[in-house]
């Protein structure tokens, strides 16, 4: 019989090559211009710091920090009210003033219904739709990748 | 290396490759659309936009915000009180028509009370679910977010969005000539879990003789009063859901 150790590692390397293609993250972001037009990134990664959102753009280039407070339940799902946004991109960061806003966050293990909507959160999903000073609306939705204290 | 094995491996990377093509086409991880957009939520897909897919405006990285050059939390008007005509009550303070030139409440999330602050060391009536720290809040922290009427405490009424909360009366302070709006609860907030709590039903400052509950940021909402809680002033402890009244 052959030894097969090269053959299972070969095999090992093909199917890394093959996961790691694939991108885990799975948040989506719509931001609208207050022209109407609409920019859409896919495979943002989210993450949760205490009550501060972390978006990063599936390039790694550009970061969204989104403080939240006036945070409580209804029901299972929290609700926070965002009061500041950087925009940390090229080296700088940009604050982006908000008029009003909701974070809807999901952190159960089952999928709960939104207050006043048949609208679902998955587990662990968040939405966050707020509207900037200068009218800009941006929309937050997809799984959070990572969740710190 | 065996014919199998080539076989194995060749299939692998055959899966790989339609992954690893998309991967990087989604390197940007950006779409742009001329039109509203529709993105599924939490599944990474997005559908296909209503309107003809243009090409980006620009060539760009990370996220694009071409609008917000840089804004600064700015401090944008209150909405405009339309206090309830009604007989003055006393100490210079009513909710009768207040000048035009009348200055709206200061936003300032830590200081509560409005012009009775510092005045609350009256009875303190204490919530009848017994709530013991955050246990309203399934024991986690509320605090408030500064930008919000009432520090979100009674919704999520941004104090610049014109239309975000229905106006429900105001306090005017004659005496310093300042006017406190009130905003009609939403039914989700914490403070609608207080007024459940305390059995008030809210309705428009303005009338006498009402139960005056001054919550964050200087907000104030009214109430009818009953048996547990009388007409008057009261402040709020917004991590217990308890009210005190004025001395």
């Amino acid at each position: 019989m052959r030894p097969m150790r090269p053959q299972i590692y070969a095999l090992i390397a093909a199917l890394a090559i093959a996961t790691i293609s694939v991108a885990s993250a799975k948040g989506v972001t719509l931001v609208q211009q207050a022209d109407g037009s609409v920019h859409t990134y896919i495979d943002v990664n989210i993450r949760l710091s205490g009550q501060t959102l972390w978006l990063r753009s599936a390039d790694r280039k550009g970061v969204l920090k989104i403080g939240n407070g006036a945070c409580s339940f209804i029901g299972a799902i929290q609700r926070c009210l965002p009061y500041a946004v950087a925009l940390i991109q090229d080296g700088k960061t940009r604050q982006i003033a908000i008029l009003h806003g909701t974070v809807f966050l999901n952190l159960s293990n089952a999928a709960q219904h939104l207050p006043r909507s048949s609208e679902e959160l998955a587990p662990r999903t968040i939405l966050a739709l707020w509207r900037t000073v200068r009218g800009t609306y941006v929309t937050i939705k997809g799984t959070i990748d990572e969740v710190a204290p | 290396m065996s014919g199998s094995l080539r076989s194995v491996i060749a299939l692998v990377l055959m899966v790989a490759a339609p992954a690893s093509a998309l991967a990087q086409n989604h390197a940007s991880g950006h779409v742009s659309a001329g039109g509203s957009g529709h993105a599924s939520g939490g599944t990474g897909r997005v559908s296909a936009p209503s309107a003809p897919v243009a090409p980006p405006p620009q060539s760009q990285h990370g996220f694009s915000f071409p609008n917000e050059a840089n804004v600064r939390p700015i401090t944008p008007p209150r909405p405009v009180a339309q206090p309830i005509s009604t007989q003055p009550i006393s100490n210079g303070r009513s909710v009768n028509h207040a000048p035009t030139n009348y200055v709206h409440s200061p936003v300032n999330a830590n200081v509560t009370g409005g012009p009775y602050r510092g005045q609350f060391h009256g009875r303190v009536i204490y919530n009848p679910r017994r709530w013991r720290g955050w246990g309203w809040n399934r024991g986690i922290h509320w605090y408030p977010a500064p930008i919000y009427w009432g520090g979100g405490f009674w919704g999520p009424f941004a104090f610049g969005g014109l239309g975000a909360g229905l106006l429900f009366g105001s306090i005017v302070d004659y005496q310093d000539q300042a006017i406190y709006p009130s905003y009609e609860i939403e039914p989700t907030s914490p403070g609608a879990e207080l007024l459940q709590n305390y059995g008030l039903t809210q309705t428009e400052c303005g009338p006498p003789n009402l139960v005056v509950i001054w919550g964050p940021d200087n907000s104030v909402i009214c109430a009818y009063p009953n048996d547990l809680v009388g007409a008057g002033n009261y402040e709020l402890d917004p991590t217990t859901l308890t009210i005190v009244s004025q001395s």
